[in-house]
């Protein structure tokens, strides 16, 4: 992509390098900026509108570890780690103070006998933070008191059980005021993937309330909003599932449709709602195809339209050559998805308005709209072509927009604007 | 047989000297032959002997890495059957569990000591599986040609069983010409569903090898390979790994010179707490680079010599010396060899002794009953003592 357009990225990259000139000169106390994209242009044009380079800000580097997840809360970031590199295990979670744009260190946290820890994240009161610890048989997750955020203190670990196989991912929910972790456990030889569900209302001591097989053969990450539970269950596509909008529960779940994508591989998956047009027909599902992490990787973002959500049915596809989408954080009242492109960088996807209509000329051979012929990729981030990245995770928040590069550490990027 | 042995590996990772002693490659054979029915078997203890592994640079499978896994108990058990032998043409139908109809022969069988990286490209072994085959022959020239059926997934430890609900699953061919007494030619291909993940679901895996064997029992012995493993998901070919060896052992008044060569590609994949363990089994279809094994290896073998008081057993010592080199195929790698071992090259010192008694076989995983004077899958005295 970057190919075909020369002229107009290296003219926008002397933008971004102003403006990173710009916002060190401004110090390090200056409020994050924000990048005006172009307005959409929607499903007219064949011709993508000049796109962004999101604008860097800062860099938390980590250069004894690869990095993986990350979430911010108010100042405070939070990054994993992952693997081994050079003989450092990924058994730490950085606390970075991001009050200003250049990340600082402040803390790290060592979660004993762990190899990675994939996944963290704050609850939503800012409680407790919940760190997904990996691998075989150590697996199980980490839940520390957050009444210091700068200093997390160890509720709990857990070993043994379900999730010694290692929890690749565990996300924080709450559902009818229970904060829930759930947590997708790898399989392992024997023994298949499985989505175990804790109750956290005594965070020292979690209780599985549901332990259910699934994902063929993984389940990589769930999404969880307004009752429903979404699962990412690689080839069995996603899971759509009743935990307490029609009368299901988070301990008997029941399972309302299933959505399967083009290719399969469902990593990761988010449902969008538009609160300028109160949309809610949308999840944007991740695919991870096959890659050797820190080079290649493949894989696309896929729009699923859920109007029923017995017959969920795949409108749209968003394709980066050689390079595959990861996790995913939406800046929903822009309307702008942000996804971590591993060696791909970050990019920035217009999800706002009809998403499944399009001309002809704008639709992949199969049918399904092109989001890129129809304009809606917005900007792009890339350090730059001397350094390379593989990022793997972005978020957004009203704090500011990170995203966790393995090769590199923690970026500060300026949010997209429309 | 088995082999004491002591090895220093330096480094064998994070720049650290390794030494350490192992009773290796134990193992229990035995062999019978009833008109037109054999059955060969061999029980391995190196459960029992080597559950940490065997410090081996570049090697890989079932978890470990860079530490040679150990085997399972039953090694092999396969029961064949042949036909009478007519206008030199012989069919015989074997079953159990044992080696595939693919690639060359087993390491434990080659000259040395530590084994080549390329063992999981270059032999499908401990499978349950049925075979068929067909000889002709005609003095001591032959072609055979041999299917296999067999299940995909690999053995996950010692002492576990395989998947029988997925025997055959997965298949393999090999055409063998033998055009002398001492010359062989074999080609070979199989497609292994899902070795990685016992309950399917993995990459599959479709191999290919070829090789020239030449061996002179007792006095010359050379081996080229070549083999390539195809990581695929349904139709799609996602990793492309390769492996050339050449080997050749020569033995004069009971002395054995032996040399490898071996460039071979290995995936990688994150460790452990155990630096030489990985995951065994996947959990998601990525790698963390791809490693590029280059080794030498030199082995001198000493006359083998009777044991007092221990009548037919035999006693071989040897010192056998590697240096490996590692680079990543694909960078940025996350998998960087020279960090992670400390240095882009290692080397391993061996000293040890084999220890068999009775009757060795020359080769290992062949169950095809011969159809003409040929007998190279016969027991005989062993090749490289």
């Amino acid at each position: 992509m970057t190919h075909a357009r020369p002229r107009r990225l290296m003219g926008a990259i002397a933008s971004a390098f102003l403006a990173t000139v710009l916002s060190a000169c401004g110090g390090s106390d200056s409020a994050p900026t924000q990048v005006r994209v172009t307005p959409p242009r929607d499903t007219a044009s064949t011709i993508p509108p000049p796109f962004s380079l999101l604008t860097h800000l800062g860099q938390g580097a980590v250069p004894e570890r690869y990095t993986a997840e990350v979430w911010v809360r108010g100042t405070t970031a939070y990054t994993t780690t992952w693997g081994t590199r050079a003989g450092s295990r990924g058994n730490a979670v950085k606390i970075w103070d991001v009050s200003a744009n250049q990340p600082q260190l402040v803390d790290n946290v060592f979660v004993a006998n762990a190899t990675t820890t994939g996944d963290v994240q704050v609850s939503d009161d800012g409680s407790i933070m919940l760190v997904a610890i990996e691998s075989n048989p150590n697996g199980g997750v980490a839940i520390y008191s957050m009444a210091n955020p700068r200093a997390p203190q160890l509720l709990t670990r857990t070993t043994g059980g379900e999730m010694q196989y290692g929890v690749h991912t565990a996300e924080l929910a709450r559902v009818n005021g229970v904060l829930y972790a759930f947590c997708s456990i790898d399989p392992a030889n024997g023994v298949p993937a499985r989505l175990v569900v804790l109750d956290l209302s005594t965070p020292s001591a979690p209780r599985t309330v549901w332990s259910q097989q699934m994902g063929t053969p993984f389940i990589h990450d769930v999404f969880v909003r307004d009752g429903l539970l979404f699962t990412a269950e690689w080839t069995d596509g996603v899971g759509i599932w009743d935990i307490g909008a029609q009368g299901g529960s988070v301990a008997a779940p029941r399972l309302l449709g299933r959505a399967r994508t083009v290719g399969g591989q469902v990593h990761n998956v988010w449902w969008v709602h538009d609160p300028v047009t109160q949309s809610k027909k949308y999840l944007l599902v991740g695919q991870e195809g096959p890659g050797s992490i820190g080079s290649s990787s493949i894989g696309d973002v896929h729009i699923v339209d859920i109007s029923n959500l017995a017959a969920p049915v795949e409108v749209a596809v968003y394709s980066v050559p050689g390079a595959g989408a990861h996790n995913f954080s939406v800046d929903e009242a822009q309307g702008f998805a942000y996804v971590a492109y591993y060696n791909g960088g970050v990019r920035v996807l217009d999800v706002r308005g009809d998403l499944g209509s399009c001309a002809p000329a704008q639709k992949t051979a199969d049918g399904r709209c092109d989001l890129t012929s129809m304009s809606r990729e917005r900007a792009t981030y890339l350090r730059n072509d001397r350094v390379p990245v593989y990022v793997w995770g972005v978020h957004w928040s009203a704090s500011g927009l990170f995203a966790s590069d393995m090769l590199n550490g923690l970026w500060r990027l300026a949010p997209a604007a429309r | 047989m088995a082999t004491g042995l002591l090895t220093t590996a330096n480094p064998a990772l994070l720049g650290r000297r390794y030494t350490e002693g192992y009773l290796t490659q134990p193992n229990l054979m035995g062999d019978a032959t009833v008109g037109p029915v054999r059955f060969t078997g061999t029980l391995n203890f190196e459960g029992y002997t080597l559950r940490r592994g065997e410090l081996n640079a570049g090697i890989y499978g079932e978890g470990y890495v860079d530490r040679r896994h150990p085997h399972t108990l039953v090694h092999e058990a396969m029961l064949a059957v042949a036909t009478p032998t007519r206008a030199g043409f012989r069919a015989t139908v074997a079953g159990g569990k044992g080696f595939t109809p693919y690639g060359t022969d087993d390491p434990m069988m080659r000259p040395f000591v530590k084994y080549p990286v390329n063992h999981h490209h270059a032999q499908i072994l401990e499978r349950v599986q049925l075979l068929g085959a067909v000889q002709f022959a005609r003095g001591d020239r032959s072609i055979t040609v041999e299917q296999g059926w067999f299940n995909g997934d690999e053995p996950v430890g010692p002492f576990t069983g395989p998947q029988w609900s997925r025997v055959g699953d997965s298949r393999s061919t090999r055409l063998t010409v033998a055009p002398h007494p001492s010359l062989e030619w074999q080609a070979s291909t199989a497609f292994v569903r899902s070795p990685g993940l016992t309950q399917g679901g993995a990459f599959d895996h479709r191999q290919l090898s070829s090789s020239l064997r030449y061996d002179v029992p007792s006095k010359r012995y050379a081996l080229f390979e070549v083999a390539r493993t195809d990581e695929s998901l349904g139709a799609q070919r996602v990793f492309r790994f390769t492996s050339a060896l050449v080997e050749s052992s020569i033995q004069h008044k009971g002395w054995a010179l032996s040399a490898r060569a071996e460039r071979t590609d290995r995936p990688e994949s994150a460790r452990l707490l155990d630096l030489f363990r990985i995951p065994n089994g996947h959990v998601d279809f990525q790698l963390i680079g791809i490693t590029r094994w280059s080794i030498g290896t030199v082995q001198l073998a000493a006359p083998r010599t009777g044991i007092p008081r221990l009548r037919g057993t035999h006693f071989t010592p040897f010192v056998e010396v590697a240096r490996a080199t590692a680079r990543a195929l694909r960078t940025p790698a996350v998998f960087v060899p020279a960090e992670f071992y400390g240095s882009d090259t290692q080397w391993s010192l061996s000293l040890g002794a084999r220890v068999h008694a009775g009757t060795m076989r020359r080769r290992m995983g062949r169950y095809v009953l011969p159809a003409g004077i040929r007998s190279s899958s016969f027991p005989s005295a062993h090749t490289h003592q």
